[in-house]
């Protein structure tokens, strides 16, 4: 319905763009369609289609014809364009100028819990497709359009930036006249971003809590559509019929990029995404998702980099990115993948066309940058049949330019819908030159030099004078610097005279005559009488600027991209290959135990042969001989809140089950690479313990260096994170969080209750509605799919594992009784940190522990924590691992597990396992980590001592076979990353001095989180 | 060896006692050898096979057990430690102990006083001797902890305290040892701290700078006065650091700060300055040196605080400053860090592994901390003459897996090595039939 309305609006404006007709009324007498004529111009008609010399034709805002050999038709009126081109005008898809902004804002200083928004809304406040931005636009908050136009845009597509559903788009064209009429699409694309902008609702706190809610949203509107409610809700019926426009989906980093496109790809949707000009980092994997991208051009100024100590707060991430932001649309380009550009995210949008410059400097061709800011963004909005290229038939938006529109160019012209924006004049008149002036009979020297618009003048006065010495007469020349101004060919001047031919101020006014090159006018003198002046021209103005060189495109930088883009990142990924380790003493943590002298082989990322007699060393093993050195798998830590972007909690609800840490793993995270370097290889990335039920968490291995999808872990066990106790019910958040269920241990009882419950219940729907016929089904209403409660009937179908964060004997207890009424086991009690106390009784439910080996005191729950907990749980016969929690931690969990061999008297095999064998156990993946076995995962440390001794050092690090991590090359890495340092350190000096503006060296903040980081 | 029976039964009497409190214990030995330990002594020297004589609370002598001979009959107890290793009791410098319990309990936080001038608040009389997280911390050989007040520019005035006593007029090593001065930073986090915006530059730093020139001014004309007509409770508490008799300890990390740092010493003409943090001090060293300075390094077991450094510089900062001979220690102020000043010794023990022979890891939490603090008269090694605050432990004190503190003396007392967490342990062993 809304559909074919849409189209009859556009067939209407069609025929009334071509016959001229108005529906508004006129105030006066009718106007009659304007036809302009512009020849003799070069037309550039598309990136690709450029005629060296013609014409083109205007009639009522329409191109009617464009080419060589058109003949003008009566009455149009000529514009002669020679020396200039003819641009399609730019488009900007991506703005949010003129969209009054929400002014919903939550009074007092407790959590907004609920929606504020009142009206048939979806539930949460940051979800609001049925805001269209064309209801929203007001000419007179679109301060900046002069400045648009005068950067060259002609079309805008405006949208309200806020919240995760933001809506429609309005597609506008810049015109001036009639504000109503320069509409080209009311509902122009749909807008998505991950941030909930101005909501303060308190869901969702967190990214993954963001893509969860888009995900749940697209199921209730799809199960609102199918079935008929008998309540209306619009932003459910919007977000479904937004679904037939242009996608456009805001993210602030290149990986968002790829998160929003797997998101988008789940429901079929396909997307536009406006980046934030890195992209270039990840750029394979970009290409790969088959992204389209609308791509900023707000590249970095340099730093002031004057200060050593200072300049060391910015991190080489940041100094690269600053190197290479100017050479994302290039690469963009180099790797086929379809962008358009914008000027979004500017701070100065008349910095604009300076910018795309810049971007063709660094390597973007100059079709390629009028293809972007041209045919590309229409097509992408699906506006191709109005605007994008000069083509006839299409709306007159058009740039008259002088020269090279992205070298040297100057735009003289705006023209949008036909109305015409005189930026320059295109007849202005060039009175630059050297004259003769004659002024009343005496003769002056006369320059006029500067730019067009702006013209100035020297003027030399001659003078007879004596010579005090030898008395001879000679000519003395004065210099003088008078105003001067010019307004089309009406010129005047003003100077002052002392003592030479005049003494006194002397005014000139003439006319100009261009093609004589001559002045005449009249001329007051300091008498007050009036004479006659004249100036011919003896020589034209040569620009100096025009002798220089075109700066050079230089791309060679783009091969300096690290993996990571930053410290310690790789030139060049590390690939798998063939190790032959031997003279080692290998903790196999299997029935041979330690084994001294022991080789081991690593091939195809497997372990392939534990000190075996029969082992064929495959030709082009690398041989390390590790004599004096101990030989391990790697460690997995089984709670771990490294590699996560915005968030480890979500905090809003205290049932989170949706939400996914895999949705937002973070593979830049130099953490990554320092629990290498504490030989780790594996770990689970868990929600925090903000609420009852958290999210669900990430098996990664550590694979610095590679994509996030590349570091999960294929078919890893699905693992949700459940918590107990002060985190659960608020206890530390502060006076004002006390309206969040629960607030209290009984509370969180009724918390699983209450989830178990309500899932087996769904779950009976499900089946029974699925055990209908195809027949019966049409009859009855679909059940509403719900993405928390299919976590839940995961748990109680054994096909999710719970882990819980855990501190206090009576909820332990509480939380297993909970899981025995509802027939699940409880797989992993995390911290677990009064497990001592109820260890039989996890035993007989057979739960394991991730324990911290002597954490305790931070909390009231945490003061009978001991740090003889492991020894006494793994003495009564529970599966005990230590974890870390900690980023820092996290890199010495062999340290972790040697306490426990102090606090407890455990043997030293046994603590190790804790760090291997068990995590791995618990994780249920130790049929392919955790211990050196044929045919495990190849992750393997090397370590310089025992490595539960204080002094032991993770020499090398394999992960799935792949040398990762290693000492040696660290250091390497470490040089290399100060010289590199260096280098751009010189750029941003360059720049300096050639007059680039600069800001003050900031630190980027990497952030750290454990269990209670509250994401809110 | 009659009388180590005796001492050993009444230890194991005050363990059977299940969940008696520890407390400071009565003794009536006075003189007392510990036979066969190797010996650290914290100076950088080590015995392999040591003889320690102990008399009225002070150490008589500490020789080679295997070039001298003793009589048993001459020692009120003999304690034969074959295998064991004795330390000078470690010095947990600047940390909270005694002034919190929980962190996350306001009521037991004691460490934070309002307004940024407070020289004259005391740690000394908050210091809480009945901590149940200070039993934690010695039963791994630390013995003596700077209680240092924490906040605004100066946060008040340290003690220095043995950790046992039955109040803090017991425990007192030190009263107001010196006062802690938080120089501000040039850099400022920003944003919150989910999603941290880039940290900028302090726009206040000047104006923070000054302020403390200004109070320092004030404090030193104040000080000139010996009997002011009106007192000033803030600058009466400044007195001590131009007198010389109080150190100033002055909390900076980052080398443009700390430049600024020496500057203000040279104005003020400080004796005896202490830089706490110190991640920079490496880089300073020379200028650190000329100036006096000596440095309380920050825990090796934080993160790097710049993606390029090295995995391990903090690992490796004792022994990147020791390179350069700038005096320092290593203390443990942090996150959590009173439960985990019990790791103290594993911080040492991880400087020792990137870099530091074992005895200089020994000395940077024992004599080196004993001279900064400037107690290096009475404790911080085992040299006759000074205090026996001393433990034995049954294997490297450095290494966990092999700390094993059984046995400590706090100025010749012994002190009960039972801890609740040892208690609770107990407990629950017995219930399982563990033990």
């Amino acid at each position: 319905m809304l559909k074919s309305l849409l189209i009859c609006i556009s067939l209407f404006t069609t025929i009334s763009g071509i016959y001229g007709q108005t529906i508004n009324p006129e105030n006066g007498v009718a106007k009659t369609a304007e036809t302009f004529a512009i020849v003799n111009a070069r037309i550039v008609i598309s990136a690709d289609e450029v005629l060296e010399h013609g014409t083109l034709i205007v009639k009522d805002g329409v191109i009617m014809d464009v080419g060589l050999a058109v003949i003008p038709p009566k009455g149009a009126v000529k514009i002669d364009a020679k020396g200039y081109t003819l641009y399609p005008s730019f488009i900007d898809p991506y703005a949010t100028e003129g969209v009054a902004k929400s002014d919903l804002r939550k009074t007092g200083s407790q959590p907004q819990i609920n929606s504020l928004k009142d009206g048939p809304f979806y539930w949460n406040q940051a979800i609001h497709p049925e805001v269209d931005a064309y209801t929203l636009f007001q000419e007179e908050l679109f301060t900046n359009k002069d400045t648009y136009l005068k950067m060259g845009f002609g079309t805008m597509v405006t949208h309200q930036a806020d919240g995760i559903l933001r809506g429609t788009s309005v597609i506008r064209t810049l015109g001036d006249e009639n504000h109503q009429n320069q509409t080209l699409v009311a509902r122009g694309s749909n807008h998505y971003s991950f941030s909930k902008g101005t909501s303060q609702q308190s869901y969702p706190s967190s990214q993954m809590g963001a893509i969860a809610l888009i995900r749940q949203f697209f199921y209730d509107a799809q199960w609102y559509k199918a079935t008929s409610s008998k309540m209306d809700n619009v932003s459910l019926t919007k977000g479904i019929e937004n679904l037939d426009l242009p996608q456009i989906f805001e993210v602030h980093d290149k990986l968002e990029i790829l998160r929003a496109i797997a998101l988008a790809k789940s429901f079929d949707i396909s997307l536009i995404v406006k980046e934030r000009g890195d992209a270039f980092e990840r750029i394979a994997a970009i290409k790969e998702a088959g992204a389209k991208l609308i791509v900023p051009v707000d590249f970095p100024d340099p730093y002031d980099v004057s200060d050593p100590y200072l300049t060391r707060f910015i991190s080489l991430a940041d100094l690269k990115d600053w190197e290479m932001r100017p050479y994302n649309p290039y690469l963009l380009y180099k790797n086929h993948i379809p962008f358009c550009l914008t000027a979004a995210d500017l701070k100065k949008k008349e910095d604009f066309l300076k910018k795309v410059k810049s971007a063709v400097l660094h390597g973007l061709p100059e079709k390629e940058a009028l293809r972007a800011l041209t045919e590309t963004p229409a097509e992408f909005l699906a506006i191709s049949d109005k605007v994008g290229s000069l083509q006839a038939g299409k709306l007159a938006n058009l740039l008259v330019v002088k020269g090279d529109l992205f070298k040297d160019g100057e735009i003289y012209e705006n023209w949008t819908r036909g109305e015409r924006l005189k930026l320059k004049d295109i007849n202005e008149t060039d009175i630059r030159g050297k004259y003769n002036l004659n002024l009343n009979s005496i003769v002056y020297g006369w320059e006029i030099e500067g730019t067009i618009d702006k013209p100035t003048a020297k003027l030399s006065s001659y003078k007879w004078v004596n010579d005090s010495v030898t008395g001879a007469r000679k000519m003395d020349t004065v210099k003088i610097t008078p105003k001067i101004s010019i307004n089309d060919l009406q010129f005047s001047m003003t100077f002052i005279e002392n003592k030479g031919n005049y003494n006194g101020v002397v005014m000139l006014n003439g006319t100009y005559n261009k093609n004589l090159g001559v002045f005449h006018g009249r001329a007051q003198v300091p008498s007050g009488e009036w004479v006659d002046w004249a100036a011919i021209r003896s020589e034209k103005f040569k620009d100096p600027k025009k002798d220089k060189k075109d700066e050079k495109v230089d791309t060679s930088s783009v091969n300096r991209i690290y993996y990571p883009n930053m410290a310690y990142g790789f030139d060049s990924l590390p690939k798998q290959s063939s190790y032959f380790i031997k003279n080692a003493t290998i903790w196999t943590n299997e029935a041979n135990g330690i084994i001294r002298n022991a080789t081991l082989l690593i091939q195809d990322g497997k372990i392939k042969a534990v000190n075996s007699n029969f082992v064929q060393i495959p030709s082009g093993a690398t041989v390390i001989d590790a004599s004096g050195k101990h030989v391990t798998c790697g460690i997995i830590d089984e709670h771990s809140h490294i590699a996560i972007s915005k968030g480890v909690n979500e905090s809003g609800q205290s049932n989170t089950a949706e939400v996914s840490i895999a949705d937002v793993v973070r593979s830049n995270d130099i953490n990554i690479y320092r629990q290498l370097a504490g030989g780790v290889t594996c770990s689970q990335l868990l929600h925090g313990s903000a609420n009852a039920i958290g999210g669900r968490s990430a098996l990664i291995k550590l694979k610095w260096g590679f994509t996030p999808e590349e570091m999960l872990v294929k078919d890893a066990p699905g693992f949700i994170k459940f918590a107990l106790g002060e985190n659960v019910k608020q206890s530390n958040w502060g006076d004002q969080s006390t309206v969040r269920f629960p607030q209290t241990r009984m509370g969180v009882e009724q918390v699983f209750y209450d989830a178990f419950i309500r899932a087996k219940t769904y779950e009976e729907t499900w089946k029974s509605y699925n055990a209908l016929s195809e027949k019966k089904r049409a009859g009855v209403p679909v059940p509403r799919r719900d993405l928390e409660l299919d976590v839940m009937v995961e748990i109680l179908n054994g096909e999710r594992f719970v882990t819980c964060h855990s501190y206090i004997q009576s909820e332990i207890n509480m939380l297993m009784h909970v899981a025995d009424s509802m027939g699940f086991t409880l797989n992993t009690f995390t911290h677990i940190l009064e497990g001592y106390k109820v260890a039989d009784k996890m035993k007989a439910h057979g739960a394991g522990a991730s324990t911290f080996a002597d954490w305790w005191a931070y909390k009231f729950e945490v003061n009978e924590a001991i740090p003889y907990n492991a020894a006494i749980l793994h003495k009564m016969g529970v599966v005990t691992a230590i974890n870390s929690d900690d980023a820092e931690m996290g890199r010495r969990l062999n340290q972790e597990a040697a306490k426990i061999v102090k606090y407890g008297g455990i043997s030293e095999e046994d603590a190790w396992k804790m760090v291997t064998l068990n995590p791995a156990i618990l994780l249920h993946i130790d049929d392919r980590m955790g211990s050196i076995k044929e045919g495990k995962d190849a992750d393997i440390v090397i370590w310089s001592d025992n490595p539960l001794s204080i002094l032991a050092k993770a020499e090398q690090t394999f992960v799935d076979g792949i040398l990762i991590y290693d000492i040696n090359r660290s250091v390497t890495l470490h040089d290399r990353d100060l010289k590199e340092r260096n280098r751009i350190l010189q750029l941003m000096l360059k720049e300096k001095e050639a007059g680039a503006e600069t800001r003050k060296p900031v630190q980027k903040i990497n952030p750290q989180y454990h269990c209670d980081s509250e994401g809110h | 060896m009659k009388a180590l029976y005796i001492l050993f039964i009444a230890l194991a009497a005050t363990i059977s006692a299940n969940a008696q409190v520890p407390s400071p214990l009565t003794q009536k030995h006075k003189r007392i050898l510990i036979l066969n330990a190797s010996a650290h002594i914290g100076n950088g020297e080590f015995i392999q096979n040591s003889a320690v004589g102990i008399e009225n609370g002070k150490i008589l002598f500490v020789k080679n057990a295997l070039t001298n001979t003793y009589m048993a009959s001459e020692w009120d107890t003999v304690i034969t430690a074959i295998g064991k290793h004795i330390y000078p009791g470690f010095i947990a410098a600047n940390l909270t102990i005694g002034l919190t319990e929980i962190d996350a309990v306001r009521a037991t936080r004691d460490f934070d006083e309002t307004g940024t001038m407070n020289p004259n608040v005391r740690s000394l009389i908050a210091y809480n001797t009945d901590s149940k997280v200070m039993y934690t911390i010695r039963t791994n050989g630390i013995l003596v902890t700077q209680s240092t007040p924490r906040g605004g520019i100066i946060s008040g005035t340290s003690s220095i305290m043995a950790l046992d006593g039955w109040n803090w007029e017991d425990a007192v090593y030190k009263a107001d040892d010196g006062v802690h001065l938080n120089w501000p930073r040039k850099y400022q986090s920003a944003g919150w701290w989910a999603e941290p915006a880039p940290s900028s530059q302090n726009e206040k730093y000047n104006k923070t700078r000054d302020e403390i020139y200004a109070f320092f001014d004030q404090a030193l004309a104040y000080s000139s006065e010996k009997d002011p007509v009106e007192t000033n409770l803030r600058l009466e508490a400044m007195r001590g650091i131009f007198a010389g008799s109080q150190r100033l300890f002055i909390h900076v990390d980052y080398a443009p700060e700390m430049n600024d740092v020496i500057d203000f010493s040279r104005r003020f003409n400080l004796k005896f300055p202490v830089i706490v943090g110190g991640y920079d001090a490496h880089l300073l060293a020379a200028v650190l040196l000329e100036n006096n300075f000596s440095v309380m390094l920050g825990r090796p077991h934080e993160l790097p605080k710049f993606d390029e450094d090295y995995t391990y510089s903090c690992y490796q900062s004792a022994f990147k400053l020791k390179q350069t001979g700038v005096p320092f220690c290593i203390q443990a102020e942090g996150e959590m860090e009173v439960m985990n000043a019990r790791n103290l010794p594993f911080l040492a023990g991880t400087a020792w592994a990137y870099g530091l022979t074992e005895e200089e890891a020994v000395a940077s939490i024992s004599l080196n901390v004993a001279k900064i603090l400037g107690i290096d008269d009475r404790i911080g090694s085992l040299e006759a003459g000074k205090d026996a605050t001393l433990f034995i432990s049954d294997g490297n004190a450095l290494d966990m897996k092999s700390n094993n503190v059984s046995f400590a003396m706090i100025k010749g007392n012994y002190i009960d090595l039972d801890n609740h967490q040892k208690q609770l342990s107990r407990k629950y062993e017995h219930k399982y039939d563990l033990e």
